[in-house]
């Protein structure tokens, strides 16, 4: 809502050229009421698809079969909610023997295999293995610091609760855990995000090029324009074209390589972090 | 040597041309004439001679009397009609018309002064760098009009270039950009027609802001009589048509090169490594142009500028202030970085 009503001010100030009359409510007249209705659609777009992209996914693989439906269901909310609000993909991975694997590969296995991951890839995996009772919280992304303290604590503190085969409890009780150090750090705040383009080139550039092609064009009448051109004063249909030639001589190609998208700095590669004991 | 002087038929007092009419209309009586309702009043080569040029101080000017109120006026050697400076009547040069000196045609005044400084007034102000002084009422005042001496030629123009042409074609196939460029050899021949290339016959205005200010409506334009003079200050050329053909020469030369060069329009761009363009049969017609000039001062340097005066176009020798230009730069630049780092850090954290 805020960055709705942050557009909206923007256009009403270049509209009335004045912040006095931006902070009015002055009534914008009817094309502006256009530009107001697309942005209002492209606004309401954006903030359906981020929230629904975030909730389409599964977070609960019960292989192990160590949870009832309404047992899965409630879980999935609950690690739907918090992924959502605090910007981490939080997983439950259940199963019956793991063939060999580590917990911990089994997770980042999961994990980067399926490309999951927020957009600086920050995510938290709870593996629960009943063939080697083997408890394995993995961390990804920003999460491995997060968590990095916490680690042991939550891991002794749902352990109780696997031993005594109270999965469901376990796993909520792992939720909450996930609630509190990310409350302490939380997701970049909007403000940090201002700060991360203010130091960057794209903004300088941007900047740049709007300055010199502002001032290009208003420089560029200074002496007024010249209508003359070379038909101005040809006879009409005087001009003869007597001889044309054309021989085709050669071609050339080039490729240039336009890289895509540039990787987000992520450290530690597909490494994760975390740590965990039996049950 | 005789000033003629066109007189009301009503008062006798002397008429001039009102570019609003579009006729001749009495300064005392409003009477309003057609070209051929008029009288000239007479005036006896006795009674007015050149006299000897006797100002050695400033050689181009020379005297003659005004047949109205007898006082002498200072002429330069150009000036052709003018007023005569103590009782301001319109007075007309006739020996600066005759012979070789003798316009084919005239294009009479479209717009009156008043209109031709508003023009200039909207025109100055939409110059964003230029100075603020440029644009104050007293600085567009001093406007005046004058009949500019020009030579209008007509010519054939022939010849042919020869280059390289390319067309360019540019995609994007998965992760490259590609870019194709096909060459030809190619020569392109032809000729055309060209109708009343304007060359300014007057040394003294430059000739790129004579250039600016074209083209003219020929569609308007009359055959020339010297009433059409009244009331106007005009000058006779200083450039004969011989010293004016090469400047016709090389416009002419350059307009059928280029539209030789787009003949086709298919390719994306064109070098020329040969060419030869010739001028065949010049014909020249000499004619008065409507100009209104203006001089300025930036800086203590002089700016000209010149109005087309049928058609309102205007072009010249604008100044920009340096320091206007780098504050609106700075600011521009500011405003939209400060924009981009909000806007798309919202994008950045919403998305």
């Amino acid at each position: 809502m805020l960055f709705y009503k942050i557009i909206i001010f923007i256009i009403k100030f270049t509209k009335h050229y004045s912040l006095s009359n931006a902070f009015i409510n002055k009534p914008l007249g009817k094309s502006s009421f256009y530009s107001k209705f697309f942005l209002f659609f492209l606004i309401t777009a954006i903030f359906i698809t981020t929230p629904a992209g975030a909730s389409a996914k599964q977070r609960v693989f019960d292989n192990g079969s160590l949870l009832s439906e309404e047992e899965i269901v409630t879980i999935q909310q609950v690690l739907d909610r918090v992924s959502a609000d605090y910007d981490t993909d939080l997983f439950i991975l259940t199963s019956t023997s793991l063939n060999g694997v580590t917990p911990k590969k089994h997770a980042e296995d999961f994990f980067w295999g399926n490309n999951h991951g927020t957009r600086d890839e920050s995510g938290v995996v709870l593996v629960v293995d009943m063939g080697e009772r083997d408890v394995w919280m993995a961390t990804f992304g920003r999460a491995i610091q997060t968590f990095e303290p916490e680690v042991q604590t939550i891991i002794s503190g749902i352990t109780p609760d696997l031993t005594a085969a109270q999965y469901s409890d376990a796993f909520l009780k792992f939720s909450s855990y996930m609630e509190k150090p990310l409350l302490e750090i939380t997701k970049p705040t909007y403000l940090e995000y201002v700060k991360k383009m203010a130091t960057n080139w794209p903004a300088y550039i941007i900047a740049l090029l709007a300055a010199l092609i502002s001032t290009g064009v208003l420089s560029f009448n200074l002496k007024g324009a010249k209508l003359v051109t070379n038909k101005t004063y040809e006879v009409p249909d005087s001009f003869v074209l007597s001889e044309t030639r054309d021989t085709y001589l050669r071609t050339t190609t080039t490729r240039t390589k336009v890289s895509s998208s540039s990787s987000g700095s992520s450290s530690g590669g597909r490494s994760s972090g975390g740590g965990g004991g039996k049950f | 040597m005789s000033v003629k002087i066109f007189a009301c038929k009503n008062c006798s007092a002397a008429i001039t041309f009102n570019i609003e009419a579009q006729k001749w209309i009495c300064n005392y009586c409003s009477a309003e004439f057609d070209k051929d309702e008029i009288k000239e009043k007479t005036v006896s080569d006795s009674g007015v001679e050149k006299k000897e040029d006797l100002s050695v101080k400033l050689p181009d000017l020379d005297e003659y009397v005004c047949s109205a109120c007898g006082s002498v006026l200072l002429c330069e050697e150009n000036t052709a009609a003018t007023f005569c400076l103590y009782c301001k009547s319109p007075t007309v040069i006739k020996s600066r018309f005759s012979g070789e000196f003798k316009p084919r045609y005239i294009i009479p005044f479209k717009l009156t002064e008043k209109e031709a400084q508003e023009y200039y007034s909207a025109w100055i102000k939409k110059r964003f760098f230029a100075p603020r002084s440029f644009k104050t009422a007293k600085e567009v005042d001093n406007i005046r009009g004058l009949y500019a001496p020009y030579w209008l030629f007509d010519c054939k123009v022939s010849g042919y270039i020869e280059g390289e042409g390319r067309i360019v074609r540019s995609w994007r196939s998965g992760d490259y950009r590609v870019t194709e460029t096909k060459y030809y050899d190619i020569k392109r021949a032809g000729y055309a027609d060209y109708s009343r290339i304007p060359v300014d016959g007057s040394e003294h205005l430059e000739d790129e802001l004579m250039e600016g200010v074209e083209p003219f409506m020929f569609s308007e334009m009359k055959d020339f009589a010297l009433e059409y003079m009244s009331g106007f200050l005009a000058e006779k050329y200083d450039l004969d048509e011989s010293k004016a053909l090469p400047f016709m020469q090389n416009r002419a030369q350059k307009f059928l090169e280029t539209t030789l060069k787009t003949a086709g329009d298919q390719y994306s761009s064109v070098s020329i490594n040969s060419k030869n363009l010739s001028v065949n049969a010049p014909v020249a017609a000499y004619s008065m142009l409507p100009i209104y000039i203006l001089t300025n001062f930036y800086k203590n340097k002089p700016h000209r500028f010149i109005l087309n005066g049928q058609t309102g176009k205007i072009y010249g020798q604008t100044p920009y202030v340096v320091s206007k230009m780098i504050i609106f730069f700075i600011t521009v630049f500011l405003a939209t970085w400060i924009v981009s780092i909000f806007a798309g850090g919202a994008i950045y954290a919403f998305l």
